[in-house]
């Protein structure tokens, strides 16, 4: 089987959740002696000037084997779409040279939706897995589900309501814009939701419950073997991984901290190991010192930068608990797969796909998003209870693998694929006398496109 | 009582007269303030009696002055405009002001009777342009300055129509008679920036496929729906012998990257596409009546650019583009976004705009969409529609131009679109009461319905407020006599 991914970026291009995810994916398909796989990242070339090759629309990586970028220069953020004539004809080539037989999207974003057209032109008989990383095909703010102006979790994502968030922006356009990725969406033959929660919130603004396969974002494991985690004396060390922007929350858990230190006199640390905390808004940064003025000698906060997953391991060790106090609904919280790797329990917002991991008491314990007291209450609880800690730390189950997820995605893509003769065994069916570029030699020009 | 002509003071205020009556000759120096002193306002200071607010002037001579002034002492108004060296006379622009109603004019100067505010729209022939400008208002110098600013014929056009929105916001009874003095320097200024105008072909692909029908969509500024817009349409079109003609009115985005989304389309999709872009603002009419000249098809459509086939409904909907409407013209159902129903038909009726004060009275045109507001929903079934639509006339109805069908030959025959309203509104009227006085008719399909998403009411900016004032007191003087006007007592009750 030919296994194209086409996702949003690629981790050494910028590191983030979706692409941890598809390049992990493309790893186990390519370590899988019955498949051949190839990766094709889409950036943002304006950001990224240093991928982008004059005139090129796709560019390998280097050092990479069946790893390739293509940088786009524009994209419309509101409706998904690239249309881009010279990246199309680069694209289709691509298409037909690799003809793979599933193409396993992770994103829209400088992806395009129009890349579904396209492919069902060029490969017709190819089929489509689409996952849902995040909620931006319902949400424009960010994808996020969660209304700023209101500060709460977005309930009701009707097309007027989309309107609060966006005063500038009619009703109607959010209509067209849900109606353009559902007609996207169409095209689609599975969808991979990474919990329960997403999966729940797309069959509620659309999507067939029967096209969405739930299957959590694999996780590589870092501990070692005969791992055996420790502790710091006092169990009073908190850690918040993550970036340092409104949503994720950091100041919840600064609230409760502070709280804590002061109706108990107790020691507690706090270390933030965050990036990005430049898109922060300055509202929100004056928050936070707000939130620190005047803080009691007790409660120490360390903020210690950004952090990679090769050094996740080590800096999840260095804490006895994680916090993820996310306001927004994750969709999942590969952190929390981090921790669990770490044998790091976990202290999470019931909110979006963080509701679906936590087993209380077993694997961490959940909060109401937003609660700085139910979390201080908890932080109570956890701090210097060796035996909680102890007993959490050995039974808490691992995340799936990278391999189990893959496993998982195979089990789909037999599915999607069972009714294709030949498609994963052969090639797939190419619209040879399809008009446009489909079946058209790539020298069909279009205008501003080079030859 | 006795009446004294203080022929010494007279002759001591214009030491004109002194020199050359001196100040004695009672009777020579009566007989020329009978003559011509009243008419001058002798002795009278112009700027306690008249004001330009306002000048403009454009590179091709327009002049737009707005301003006050107490009619009883300037009842008559002569001006001379020196620019450079060239001076410019006219006699008598009474007709050309146009008066309207300034409280705080008013409260000034005790004139509670006459319109004190005026607007001025008119042209300098054979203008030579310069910057000194000098405006002699009955033969005074009123108004001077050395470095004036020559506008374009369009920046003008937006500074005149921005000035005439004052009279647009007042009530139509007191202004009606108003648009009727602007009238002929507003519509020189627009066929004259109509003229200027041209259409560059920037894209154009698959004009060698045969094409029996031409779906013209004219879009002024705004291209954020387009995109959306074809990807609707491609199932209807793709492959078949149809062909979209986009014309571009003030496209302030970039061209290259419109031809660019366009083409990433084509390659999609095979649909034969041209975009023509304007070099202005040519308005809804200018614009179709150019995407109609470059059609290749037998039918044409125009589409508004916020024109959508109903989701999961399109094939009743794709049906329209594919029909034949005859010798006359098709419009179609429209529905808000939200689905409810939004357009099944127009009439046009009128009312009685009066100004009592001044003893106007004359009949201004309204027109009504027919189930506005109604509950009717785009997925009604059939029996729900035709309950929703029984007032609706079958025949004699108006449709509106955000979706048309008709035939190019009957298009042309009939002229196109008329370009004597400026940007745009009733225009389409206008073109269904002339199919109608053709004996030509005027269907609403009611078998096929549309979303057009026109979105919710903006506050409209002054110059557009003033077009559709300009327009529909050109529509209403046009068809106050139409036998197709609906009958008050129809109007009154009628949905």
């Amino acid at each position: 089987m030919k296994f194209l991914t086409l996702s949003l970026y690629h981790p050494r291009v910028m590191r983030g959740g979706a692409q941890y995810v598809a390049k992990d994916l493309h790893d186990a398909a390519a370590a899988d002696p019955q498949v051949e796989a190839v990766m094709l990242a889409a950036i943002d070339g304006n950001r990224f000037p240093q991928y982008s090759k004059v005139g090129a629309a796709i560019t390998a990586l280097p050092d990479s084997e069946d790893e390739f970028l293509m940088p786009g220069r524009r994209f419309d953020d509101f409706f998904h779409r690239m249309y881009d004539p010279r990246r199309n004809k680069a694209l289709a080539r691509f298409l037909r040279d690799h003809r793979p037989d599933v193409i396993h999207l992770h994103h829209s974003l400088w992806v395009g939706l129009d890349v579904i057209e396209l492919i069902r032109k060029v490969l017709p008989g190819a089929r489509i897995i689409y996952t849902l990383h995040e909620y931006l095909p319902i949400c424009h703010r960010q994808g996020q589900l969660y209304r700023y102006h209101e500060g709460g979790i977005c309930q009701d994502t009707r097309p007027d309501q989309c309107t609060g968030c966006f005063p500038e922006r009619t009703t109607d356009e959010f209509i067209l814009r849900r109606r353009g990725f559902q007609s996207a969406f169409a095209r689609v033959d599975r969808f991979i939701a990474p919990s329960d929660y997403l999966k729940q919130r797309y069959v509620d603004w659309g999507l067939d419950a029967d096209r969405i396969t739930v299957i959590a974002n694999g996780h590589r494991r870092r501990r070692p073997e005969g791992f055996v985690p420790q502790h710091s004396p006092g169990l009073n060390v908190f850690g918040f991984f993550g970036q340092f922007v409104d949503a994720k929350g950091i100041d919840v858990a600064l609230k409760a901290a502070r709280r804590v230190a002061e109706t108990t006199g107790k020691p507690v640390e706090i270390k933030v190991f965050g990036g990005n905390k430049e898109y922060a808004t300055a509202d929100y940064l004056d928050k936070i010192e707000a939130v620190l003025d005047g803080a009691p000698p007790e409660l120490v906060v360390t903020e210690v930068g950004s952090y990679s997953r090769d050094n996740v391991f080590e800096l999840m060790s260095s804490v006895d608990w994680v916090l993820t106090p996310s306001i927004w609904p994750e969709t999942f919280g590969l952190v929390v797969s981090e921790a669990w790797d770490a044998r790091r329990p976990v202290l999470a917002s019931r909110a979006g796909g963080l509701s679906d991991r936590i087993i209380e008491g077993v694997n961490g314990f959940s909060f109401l998003p937003g609660s700085d007291t139910e979390l201080a209450q908890l932080m109570q609880i956890c701090i210097g209870n060796a035996e909680l800690w102890q007993s959490m730390a050995q039974e808490m189950p691992d995340e799936i693998s990278v391999e189990d997820a893959w496993a998982a995605h195979r089990a789909v893509i037999a599915d999607v694929t069972a009714d294709v003769s030949g498609a994963v065994s052969g090639a797939p069916e190419e619209a040879a006398d399809e008009p446009g570029i489909a079946g058209r030699p790539d020298s069909g020009a279009a205008p501003g496109t080079a030859g | 009582m006795r009446t004294t002509f203080l022929h010494k003071q007279y002759a001591d205020d214009n030491g004109d007269l002194g020199e050359l009556y001196g100040n004695e000759d009672d009777v020579a120096l009566r007989e020329h303030y009978d003559k011509y002193g009243q008419n001058e306002r002798r002795g009278v200071t112009l700027a306690d009696y008249m004001r330009i607010e306002k000048m403009a002037l454009s590179e091709d001579g327009h002049v737009c002055l707005a301003g006050w002034a107490d009619r009883r002492l300037a009842d008559r108004i002569t001006l001379s405009f020196v620019v450079g060296y060239m001076q410019y006379d006219f006699d008598d622009l009474s007709d050309r002001f146009c008066w309207y109603r300034r409280l705080d004019v008013a409260e000034a100067i005790g004139d509670f009777d006459r319109p004190s505010g005026f607007v001025l729209v008119m042209r300098i022939p054979d203008f030579d342009p310069h910057s000194a400008i000098t405006i002699l208002v009955n033969g005074k110098e009123h108004f001077q300055s050395a470095t004036t600013r020559l506008m374009s014929v369009q920046k003008f056009m937006t500074e005149a129509l921005t000035t005439c929105a004052v009279l647009a916001d007042g009530a139509i009874g007191t202004t009606m008679d108003a648009a009727r003095h602007l009238a002929p320097g507003i519509t020189e200024l627009w066929e004259t920036y109509l003229d200027r105008l041209s259409f560059s072909c920037l894209y154009e692909t698959g004009a060698d496929r045969p094409v029996n029908r031409s779906i013209i969509i004219t879009i002024y500024r705004d291209i954020s729906m387009l995109m959306p817009q074809l990807e609707t349409l491609a199932p209807a079109l793709d492959g078949q012998p149809a062909e979209v003609i986009l014309v571009l009115n003030e496209f302030t985005g970039e061209t290259h990257v419109l031809a660019d989304q366009i083409a990433a389309f084509s390659q999609l999709h095979e649909v034969s596409i041209s975009v023509h872009v304007c070099s202005g603002n040519s308005g809804f009419s200018a614009g179709n009546n150019h995407g109609a000249k470059v059609a290749r098809g037998e039918v044409l459509i125009f589409m508004n650019p916020d024109i959508f086939p109903p989701e999961g409904q399109e094939e009743q909907a794709f049906a329209f583009l594919a029909g034949d409407p005859g010798e006359g013209l098709d419009g179609a159902l429209l529905y808000y976004g939200d689905g409810s129903l939004m357009h099944s038909g127009m009439y046009t009726t009128a009312d009685m705009a009066v100004d009592a004060r001044q003893g106007f009275s004359e009949p201004v045109l309204r027109v009504e969409h027919y189930g506005k507001g109604l509950t009717a929903h785009v997925d009604d079934s059939p029996e729900e529609l035709a309950e929703a639509l029984r007032e609706v006339p079958e025949e004699g109805l108006l449709v509106t131009a955000a979706l048309w069908r008709i035939r190019k030959a009957v298009f042309d025959e009939m002229g196109g679109l008329p370009t004597d309203y400026i940007i745009a509104y009733y225009e389409d009227a206008d073109f269904c009461l002339k199919m109608l006085e053709a004996g030509r008719p005027v269907r609403l399909d009611r078998g096929s319905r549309w979303i057009h998403m026109e979105g919710v009411s903006k506050p409209r900016p002054a110059r557009l407020r003033a077009v559709m004032w300009l327009n529909r007191a050109h529509y209403s003087r046009r068809f106050a006599g139409s036998p197709f006007l609906a009958p008050a007592a129809t109007d009154l009750s009628q949905l």
